[in-house]
């Protein structure tokens, strides 16, 4: 994390500053999307995560609980 | 010395450049790329996107390069037979051409890269499918940072796709006006209230066209310190996209043009004859390449193109077309593709020094014209002279099918009830003296059960 986060902060004024890159990305592009895309990859994080706890669940109770989610849950 | 012709269109990117040589189409990629070619092909991402066609396919040439000082190596990549462009697409195909550039970010980020550009043009029809042709729009994913293509891909795709759904489906002309994508300001004031209820809409275009005109000229510098953007996020904005253009839709249905489909103009007999006829002077002209003007929805465009012969349907109707492509895509027909064109104001050539993308007439490469039911809607609805129609079609091709539609037709009675009948050379006799000038004809057959003639032409 903490790498990472060195890593961006050397990257980013590097990239700006010496424009490597050839499309111009826009001052308010660039910033929107970190906000945007910070929401969403939290959302498939959640996701993602939230899949994992209920297939734990799936497993776990499942059989007893309620068998039909339990096969859904396996489906997917 | 072979003449060298470096591709208007590819002037932008510095790693590259498309170029024309003894009749062959050339990529120089320079030393700039060289890494990240190698990633490319090394990394299996070539090969994985080939293999589903999302990406051209090319091989690496023994070819001179133009700018050796520069070059690391030429490739040569399968050539696309008609290079078409964004505002030339239906609803359908501008959305799988959408689809198709996420489709290639996610299998992109999957092998460590990214697309750096998200450009429309980069998209072909290429066997009825939306292809990447630019085999340089890629490049080493850096974690942390945003994607530069962002403004893009929502400019040039988002943009256009949103106003055709939601405002209206002409919008797509929009893209003629400004080679660089709709802007988001534009777009935004353009489109109905809800869809700021959407969310993807309301980030992507609403919240995004705030956000540029906020920052607009303003140094980011700080403020890109303070911020980063993991690979899960990055993932998750091309997941967000991909959801916003899966959820547009448009269907031709309840649109004026809705009518015009309900019932053709023969008897049913009277169709087939027509068919029939023109499956005979196909045979005899044994064309290479087909465009079939006023196509409507393809239906005769298909006697030519299941014959396997590439074949480009234009209509100025989207509705049409975009009938035309769904038939098209439901049945991997790969030799048709349907287009959205004005015949009477035809793509013009747009972008840098007019020479960036090529108009409708500089584009032409084609054996024959099909010109069905068509003369009357130039000559009576739009005033072209006969000779001029000849000449303009002579300009694009060296064969000619046209369909003759006489004054007592049905259609052309239609024509002539809200105006003056100020066409005193529109008949026959007229038709064949103002095509002669520029061609010989070859066969002329009367469509049975109606008072048409279908002519075969060979220039002269």
């Amino acid at each position: 994390m903490i790498e990472n986060s060195f890593v961006l902060i050397r990257v980013i004024p590097d990239i700006l500053e010496k424009g490597r890159m050839y499309l111009d990305p826009g001052s308010g592009s660039f910033l929107l999307q970190i906000l945007i895309a910070t929401i969403a990859g939290a959302g498939i994080f959640l996701a993602t995560y939230w899949r994992k706890v209920r297939d734990f669940f799936a497993r776990k109770y499942g059989k007893k609980q309620d068998p039909q989610a339990a096969k859904k849950s396996k489906d997917e | 010395m072979s003449k060298v012709e470096k591709v208007p269109g590819s002037f932008r990117d510095p790693n590259g450049f498309l170029f024309k040589r003894n009749g062959g189409l050339f990529r120089q990629i320079n030393t700039a790329y060289h890494e990240n070619y190698d990633l490319l092909m090394g990394s299996g991402l070539y090969k994985d996107l080939v293999s589903e066609d999302l990406l051209v396919e090319h091989e690496e040439s023994e070819e001179l390069p133009v700018e050796t000082k520069l070059a690391f190596k030429v490739i040569e990549p399968e050539k696309v037979p008609f290079i078409s462009f964004p505002y030339e697409w239906c609803f359908s195909q501008y959305r799988d051409a959408a689809l198709c550039t996420l489709g290639i970010m996610k299998h992109a980020l999957d092998k460590g890269m990214i697309l750096k550009d998200a450009s429309a043009y980069n998209i072909q029809f290429l066997r009825g499918k939306p292809i990447l042709i630019d085999t340089l729009s890629f490049e080493k994913y850096q974690e942390g940072l945003p994607w530069v293509a962002y403004r893009q891909f929502c400019q040039h795709f988002l943009a256009p796709l949103t106003l055709m759904a939601l405002t209206d489906i002409r919008l797509s002309q929009l893209m003629r006006v400004y080679i660089d994508g709709i802007p988001l300001d534009l777009t935004s004031s353009l489109l109905p209230g809800k869809s700021k209820f959407n969310l993807g809409l309301q980030a992507h275009i609403h919240l995004h066209a705030v956000a540029q005109k906020r920052y607009a000229g303003k140094d980011i510098k700080q403020a890109a310190q303070e911020r980063k953007m993991s690979k899960m996020a990055l993932t998750g904005l091309i997941s967000s996209l991909e959801t916003t253009v899966k959820g547009l839709s448009w269907k031709p249905e309840g649109t004026e043009w809705a009518d015009y489909y309900s019932g053709t103009n023969y008897t049913d007999s009277a169709f087939v004859s027509k068919k029939k006829l023109l499956d005979e002077l196909i045979i005899i002209a044994k064309p290479k390449s087909v465009w079939d003007l006023g196509a409507n929805t393809g239906i005769f465009s298909r006697v030519t193109s299941n014959k396997g012969i590439p074949t480009v349907s234009f209509d100025i109707d989207p509705a049409a077309v975009e009938i035309n492509y769904l038939e098209a895509r439901k049945n991997n027909e790969e030799y048709l593709l349907p287009l959205v064109l004005d015949l009477t104001n035809p793509s013009p050539a747009i972008g840098w020094a007019n020479e960036e993308r090529a108009s409708f007439g500089q584009r032409a490469q084609v054996d024959l014209i099909l010109a069905l039911a068509l003369v009357h809607h130039m000559a009576i609805s739009n005033n072209v002279p006969l000779t001029s129609l000849a000449e303009s079609f002579a300009r694009l091709a060296p064969k000619l099918i046209i369909e003759f539609v006489p004054k007592e037709d049905t259609q052309v009675q239609r024509l002539l009830v809200s105006r003056e009948d100020i066409f005193p050379d529109y008949h026959q006799d007229g038709f064949e003296r103002a095509f002669k000038a520029y061609y010989e004809i070859e066969k002329a057959l009367p469509i049975p059960e109606t008072k048409r003639t279908l002519y075969l032409m060979g220039r002269r």
